[in-house]
């Protein structure tokens, strides 16, 4: 499923070290600070690789709220 | 429309402020999103705070702290605030909750405003900071939706602003230097206003002017993008974080919203015009772009000028103490140059010295310390008398005693008067004994076409000396571009062995970094600017990448 492929990717490329051990769906994650520009344009170039959807160009702000919005915008796009 | 309609009668930034909304008050101030306000809509909020903080016995010399994102909640904090003849202490919304507990303590504030993602930490921070007496959370009291208007806007507004003399506090930004604490910078209702009025003299915004607000209200560069919008009676539409960070989306509609004056550090514009599209094309409306806050490589400024062909583009320079200080016109750069643009001449508000190691003022064309006088400085640094004494010094010509603040930049005037940057004095190291400037080597990597962005850090070596590393991020590297994605091993071009080669042919030997790491992206602070601290850190850590 898309929303854990995700939250797997996240753990354990961008909040590694953060002592946190859970992604929910619906976690805010740019908005909190807890993924940064660069961890965003890792996020944006694994989901390029991954489901071959480049979010950076037809995507907006609002995909990248949380793992649920992304897995939409993917769904979407895809 | 002159500068002098605006200033008749009003001496602090927020009767100003007050006049252009009651002149206006149907005009659109503020957009966020999809939504927008009017200038009633959005005063009657900060009236709303303002009140709430009138009842709470706060007002002149007292300071609020504003730790939320960038919205119009965030914007009502901060009018409400100077309608109430207060400061407002903005504090980086991303900023770990001790570093936001320190500089609301350090300079006392009275009260706090937090919204949702920050309340969990209110508790505590409320009973951390003696003089904190009351607190704004998202959603409540005034900042909650405002129940339907009684009051005509007109008497409402009458109230206000609370008189404050115009060398009271407006607000205090929290500059961290390249180490130790934050330190906050005092500015007066009069160095807002005079930058405030050069502005409206030199980029002459109009009411229906669109501008954005790209800098975070911690950045000096939001006094542009607020109050020169505010001050005339144009509309500006605050920028979230997330909007900001998707260069080729934000490229698209910022032609779609029709901004015709844009400001933001150079980044911002290089990352849209790589990975969007950015031109007159797309940019019809486009009339200014201001850029400062770092040096604008010149290869990606000249792609700039040609993309805007019908836009007046302006390298804006100066610190958070002095605000914008010298500015240069960029006109046509030609393909041979590699060198940076100037800083350009001194604003017209202002003075400058460019002083010696003796402290006397040198000849055109030696190079020196910039110094700079006038109603733009800052009065003090918080809490800190000794460095504001050192920062803060006479006019060492006779017959002068006013203040100049030393900018702590190394600069030299042409033959044509313009200001050519050297770099900061901490910035100029000695490497085996010769004397480098950094920024001389990352113009010198810029030339190189695969570099998208470079900095050079110098290292601490025991016998006093520095070694060298450099960090660029190759063109190409950040997804939406080109088809690269990143952690890809490095583009044809742009390995260690083609830079060290390519530099060699621009800088002495003992200027070629010792080793050059290849990123996707520098990291950035909260203010867009290359974090150098981070990479200092990244290079000092033993087994570091």
């Amino acid at each position: 499923m898309i929303e854990n492929e995700l939250r797997q990717f996240i753990l354990e490329n961008l909040l590694e070290g953060s002592g946190q051990a859970e992604v929910a769906d619906d976690e805010a994650l740019v908005a909190t600070g807890r993924i940064d520009s660069l961890g965003l344009i890792k996020l944006i170039g694994h989901i390029q690789q991954q489901y071959r959807v480049d979010l950076m160009a037809s995507g907006g702000p609002d995909d990248f709220e949380s793992i649920s919005s992304m897995a939409a915008a993917i769904r979407r796009h895809g | 429309m002159s500068a002098r309609s605006h200033s008749a009668g009003s001496q602090t930034l927020s009767a100003r402020l007050v006049a252009t909304a009651a002149a206006h008050p149907g005009r659109l101030a503020v957009l966020v999103g999809n939504d927008g306000w009017t200038y009633e809509e959005t005063y009657r909020g900060a009236i709303a705070v303002a009140e709430r903080l009138r009842a709470a016995g706060i007002g002149p010399g007292h300071r609020i702290a504003i730790w939320m994102e960038k919205s119009q909640l965030s914007l009502r904090v901060l009018l409400g605030t100077l309608l109430a003849g207060a400061a407002y202490v903005p504090i980086d919304a991303k900023m770990p909750f001790r570093r936001a507990q320190f500089i609301a303590t350090d300079c006392g504030v009275s009260a706090l405003a937090v919204d949702t993602l920050r309340m969990e930490h209110l508790e505590e921070i409320r009973s951390e900071i003696p003089t904190l007496r009351l607190c704004f959370e998202e959603g409540k009291g005034a900042l909650a939706a405002l129940p339907p208007a009684e009051e005509e806007f007109a008497d409402l507004l009458a109230g206000y602003p609370i008189a404050v003399d115009p060398e009271e506090p407006a607000y205090i930004l929290y500059t961290s230097g390249s180490t130790g604490r934050p330190k906050g910078v005092v500015l007066s209702h009069r160095a807002a206003l005079s930058f405030v009025d050069w502005c409206i003299a030199t980029f002459e915004p109009e009411a229906d002017d669109r501008m954005t607000s790209h800098a975070p209200f911690h950045f000096d560069l939001s006094t542009f993008d607020l109050f020169v919008t505010l001050t005339v009676g144009a509309s500006v539409r605050l920028l979230r974080s997330t909007e900001v960070m998707l260069a080729p989306w934000l490229a698209k509609k910022v032609g779609e919203w029709g901004i015709t004056m844009w400001y933001s550090v150079p980044s911002a514009l290089v990352s849209m015009m790589e990975q969007g599209q950015l031109s007159a094309a797309t940019w019809p409306s486009a009339r200014v772009v201001l850029f400062a806050g770092e040096v604008f490589p010149t290869p990606p400024l000249r792609s700039l000028r040609r993309a805007l062909p019908q836009a007046r583009l302006f390298n804006l320079y100066g610190p958070t103490e002095t605000n914008v200080c010298t500015y240069f016109e960029v006109k046509e750069i030609p393909d041979a140059q590699t060198r940076p643009i100037p800083i350009g001449i001194v604003c017209e508000n202002l003075h400058g010295l460019i002083l010696g190691d003796d402290g006397q003022p040198v000849e055109r064309g030696t190079e020196g310390d910039l110094w700079i006088g006038g109603p733009n400085l800052l009065t003090r640094y918080w809490g800190d008398e000794e460095l504001t004494r050192k920062r803060l010094l006479a006019d060492p010509r006779p017959g002068r005693g006013d203040l100049l603040y030393n900018t702590g930049d190394r600069v030299r005037e042409e033959e044509d008067g313009n200001l050519t940057f050297l770099g900061r004095r901490d910035h100029m190291v000695k490497v085996r004994g010769y004397r480098v400037e950094l920024g001389e080597i990352e113009s010198a990597l810029h030339a190189h076409p695969a570099v998208a962005e470079a900095a050079v850090v110098a290292l601490p070596e025991p016998d006093a000396g520095y070694r060298l590393e450099a960090y660029i991020a190759q063109r190409g590297a950040t997804p939406g571009s080109s088809g690269v994605t990143p952690g890809d091993s490095a583009a044809p071009g742009a390995d260690d062995a083609a830079l060290r080669l390519h530099l060699k042919e621009y800088v002495p030997l003992y200027m070629v970094p010792e080793k050059i790491h290849i990123l996707n992206a520098l990291p950035r602070t909260s203010t867009g600017k290359i974090d150098r601290v981070s990479l200092t850190e990244r290079s000092t850590n033993v087994g570091g990448p």
